[in-house]
């Protein structure tokens, strides 16, 4: 198997798990359409093998994987960036909420 | 500040404290008969809570545990909205005693904040390695902050006047150490003033301190770069402040 053959084959499971997903409900579609972007990306790249050679040269890489390489590192570490934020602020909130939760509870016990 | 005493709510933060908290009450409700005492169960597995109540105080029952600084959020929280003057802050353990209290409110005429601090001469308490180097380089980093002698920061014996309790009750930090030494930040933003008072301790009635040398550079290395996070905040919201 070709690795164009194979990187499609991800990129075509990955948007099925997605759809999968979303459909289900446990994928927010703003999250979901990340994921579909990176597997549309990654089949182009599949389909025109040429266009990653392109790009790897326009950022001056000597080698198309290193580049490869580069890109998948730093959209990951983005992504999990995006994801500690995210966590951030639910984590937040879900403070806030532990707070007020005790409050009322408090505050009906003690009418009750 | 005249302080009525009835307006005074004595927080403690409470996790697995079944066997200090009937003591620690029963002292705190005879040395302050008239303030409101406020137990906040952290998510307490034993029935901490259950005791609390039966000792006849106010009990705030977090649903799971959320750290020193979310329990004394909520407990603020309360007392904001109900609009206590005054907020002192103790250990359920027992380390503090119920005596001091009334000093450490005293000295709110000065400051918002007030730190009972355990190296300020009175009473003897020791610490010892990393963790003293970490408690003395932050001590002097918050008294330069402060233009102000704060030798203990990370005390939990602390009184909050109601400028303090208005803006922590919504600003507390709530990561591990952030109720003592990011809240001086945080304070600090606020433009809040901070003092302290000596007060003498107790040793802790259970639970012995760790003294390991990895647990110990552990701390020293998380206060460090806590402190570096907050200085940086505090020097960009500086920066803001003069932009506006």
């Amino acid at each position: 198997m070709s690795p164009e053959i194979f990187a499609g084959l991800v990129a075509v499971l990955v948007v099925a798990l997605v759809l999968r997903l979303v459909a289900s409900r446990r994928l927010l579609v703003k999250y979901a359409v990340l994921w579909l972007v990176v597997s549309v990306t990654l089949a182009v790249m599949a389909i025109i093998p040429d266009s990653v050679e392109a790009l790897s040269d326009l950022a001056g890489f000597e080698v198309p994987s290193n580049f490869l390489f580069f890109a998948a590192l730093g959209l990951l570490l983005c992504v999990n960036l995006q994801v500690s934020r995210e966590l951030t602020t639910v984590e937040r909130q879900l403070q806030r909420l532990a707070e007020e939760i005790a409050i009322l509870r408090e505050k009906q016990d003690g009418a009750g | 500040m005249d302080v009525d005493p009835t307006r005074v709510l004595v927080l403690l933060p409470a996790y697995n404290e079944r066997e200090a908290l009937p003591g620690v009450l029963a002292e705190l409700v005879e040395a302050l008969p008239d303030a409101t005492v406020l137990v906040v169960d952290d998510g307490s597995s034993d029935d901490t809570a259950a005791i609390a109540r039966a000792s006849g105080v106010r009990v705030l029952e977090l649903p799971f545990n959320l750290g020193v600084g979310g329990a004394l959020r909520a407990g603020l929280l309360l007392a904001q909205r109900e609009g206590f003057d005054v907020v002192v802050q103790c250990d359920a353990d027992g380390q503090h005693r119920p005596e001091e209290i009334p000093r450490l409110v005293a000295a709110l005429e000065h400051h918002d904040l007030v730190i009972g601090a355990r190296f300020a001469g009175e009473g003897e308490y020791d610490v010892r390695g990393a963790r003293a180097a970490a408690m003395r380089l932050l001590a002097a980093v918050m008294s330069r902050v402060h233009h102000q002698r704060l030798t203990d920061v990370t005390s939990g014996f602390r009184a909050f006047g109601p400028r303090a309790l208005l803006l922590m009750s919504t600003d507390m930090p709530r990561e591990y150490l952030g109720d003592t030494v990011e809240a001086l930040i945080v304070a600090k933003e606020g433009r809040l003033s901070v003092g302290q008072v000596p007060v003498a301790m107790r040793v802790r009635q259970g639970g012995v301190p760790s003294h390991q040398a990895f647990r110990s550079a552990l701390y020293l290395s998380r206060v460090g770069v806590m402190l570096v996070l907050a200085l940086i905040r505090l020097a960009r919201g500086r920066r803001k402040v003069v932009v506006a």
